[in-house]
């Protein structure tokens, strides 16, 4: 009886987590594996044959210009969306969470649905953009912000700017609704006594407000910083990449696989681009277990 | 006194209400741009009027035989994903959530794990397997890659909403003589089928607006989804903003109206990490 049951449980897991597991296994850890043993051995469109060449493909990236240039653009990008989308992320979700305000439901869908929309969205910031007709130059122009049009997507220094600004808008939804979260489980209690004690709407936020959302606030983060490492949204924007200055890790990659078929170089960015992510994740995960004990 | 919390609860308002032209502008121009006659697009300074509006670029859209794929190609892919990834996630969500086993944590959070994995470093193997495979150009196929980015936030939603759902339930069940799987798709999918129907509806906007795995397993032009093909319209030297921006409108629709659906779910989704391409 008991090893009937017991082999019984072993089946039910089996049946019910086993898919899952097995998929996840089989569509990441293998290519996962392959991808980081490419990158020590040579081979693209012209060596077919593998070759053994251990760590050269990593010397021979780390010691070219446009290895750093890539680098720079990822950082400064991952940097630039981070904070803007953190920021205006934190600005809806105190603001959708102010029971005092009025018509709520009906904003709240508002705010959030640009994350539904993604690649048409992209589409149409391009043509927002653009800097002879777009509309979002003549939107800044007639607020006094810019004297005349800037072509966004055109220029190198700008490239990622304007792409910043498009993917804020995709994702800050993702962000508020994580710290909207957060900040609608503090209980009333709490605020309504640091009220009473005299503690001014300010430092409520400062000292109620902001170290409660913290543990949501550092997991939504780090998240979002590992996707925005790994974002494509810069090449649908540009795809032929400005020369150079709107091309991401990730997109430098793909080029290397995809379009100039020297597959150990791009399987080499990969891991690097891995391995800048691995000490995210870890952090992700750190930052997520303490959240749920 | 008054005054300034007038004052303040004024410019709350006028925050919300210029967030809210913030994320309606690309909408908003979008669809402006589509009802546009082709003349009207090219106006310095460019305007929200739209002096003759006219249906020209949607017949255009719907007079293409590959625009009717593409959507058919979207609608397919992303159907089949939902309804694959719902068997696979719910059965897993279940097992997480009723059964106790030692390393269940670290099998739950290895599949968690896989949102932080770059696609970058699986998509080349991939894309290899796929070509010896022959699956390469194969909108059913498709599926297979767009696990990865379902399974994960479905398993994990799916565990949060099947574990609100009291044991007892099923208990009861099974004394009246149902199997432990009579029960699980007699009592408990049912009392959960809003959070299920949830997830199917989030694998259905994230398999409907990826992009990189249909650009880079999908090859002839016909076989494209609605996200690649609508670059059809977008050349180096000149693009129909018109046509464009149609196509952009058509595809964005439904998402908006699934959106609405499924607001409810939108913050859990969220914490279970939905990147929504």
């Amino acid at each position: 009886m008991v090893t009937k049951s017991s082999f019984n449980f072993f089946l039910f897991i089996l049946v019910t987590i086993g898919p899952a597991v097995s998929i996840v296994l089989a569509l990441i850890g293998y290519p996962l594996i392959y991808t980081i043993s490419l990158s020590f051995f040579n081979r693209s469109i012209i060596h077919p044959e593998p070759r053994f060449v251990f760590i050269s493909n990593y010397i021979s990236l780390l010691s070219s210009p446009t290895f750093y240039r890539v680098l720079y653009n990822t950082l400064y990008w991952t940097a630039l969306n981070v904070v803007a989308t953190t920021g205006l992320g934190l600005i809806t979700a105190i603001l959708l969470a102010d029971a005092s305000l009025k018509g709520l439901k009906i904003f709240r869908p508002i705010l959030l649905i640009p994350w539904a929309i993604s690649v048409p969205g992209y589409v149409t910031w391009v043509w927002m953009m653009n800097s002879d007709y777009g509309i979002f130059n003549e939107i800044l122009k007639s607020l006094g912000l810019i004297s005349h049009y800037i072509s966004w997507l055109s220029e190198g220094k700008l490239a990622l700017i304007g792409c910043t600004i498009a993917n804020t808008w995709h994702m800050y939804p993702y962000m508020c609704s994580m710290i909207l979260a957060g900040i609608l489980s503090i209980p009333n209690e709490i605020l309504e006594a640091a009220n009473i004690d005299g503690a001014g709407s300010l430092k409520r936020f400062l000292y109620i407000t902001l170290p409660l959302i913290s543990p949501n606030l550092l997991v939504a983060m780090c998240l979002y910083t590992i996707w925005t490492m790994n974002s494509f949204a810069p090449y649908i924007m540009i795809p032929g990449g400005l020369g150079g200055a709107a091309e991401t890790l990730p997109i430098y990659a793909y080029k290397m696989f995809f379009q100039r078929y020297e597959f150990s170089k791009g399987a080499t960015a990969a891991s690097i681009l891995f391995m800048m992510n691995l000490a995210l994740a870890v952090s992700y995960l750190r930052f997520l277990m303490r959240r749920w004990k | 006194m008054n005054l300034t919390k007038t004052f303040i609860k004024a410019s709350k308002y006028a925050a919300l209400v210029i967030l809210a032209i913030f994320a309606m502008l690309p909408m908003s121009w979008m669809l402006l741009t589509s009802i546009r006659p082709p003349e009207e697009h090219f106006l310095s300074p460019p305007t929200f009027l739209v002096k003759k509006p006219v249906l020209d670029h949607y017949l255009k859209i719907f007079s293409d035989i590959r625009f009717v794929n593409y959507f058919t190609n979207s609608a397919l892919v992303a159907v089949l994903t939902a309804i694959v990834t719902l068997l696979i996630a719910s059965l897993a969500g279940y097992g997480f959530s009723r059964l106790r086993f030692r390393s269940k944590e670290l099998l739950f959070l290895s599949i968690i794990t896989c949102q932080l994995i770059p696609l970058m470093v699986i998509i080349f193997p991939i894309y290899e397997m796929f070509s010896q495979l022959n699956l390469l150009d194969n909108v059913v196929a498709l599926v297979i890659p767009y696990l990865i980015l379902t399974i994960p936030f479905s398993t994990w939603m799916s565990r949060a909403v099947l574990s609100s759902i009291p044991r007892e339930l099923e208990e009861a069940a099974m004394l009246d003589g149902c199997t432990t799987l009579g029960a699980l798709f007699r009592i408990v999918f049912p009392i959960a089928a809003p959070g299920l129907a949830a997830i199917v509806v989030f694998c259905f906007i994230e398999a409907w607006n990826e992009y990189l795995l249909a650009l880079t397993f999908l090859s002839s032009v016909e076989k494209r989804t609605i996200q690649i093909g609508i670059f059809l319209f977008k050349g180096e030297y000149f693009t129909d903003w018109g046509a464009l921006m149609a196509a952009s409108t058509l595809a964005t629709i439904p998402m908006i109206i699934l959106f609405i659906l499924i607001q409810k779910y939108f913050i859990m989704g969220m914490a279970g990490g939905i990147k929504g391409s």
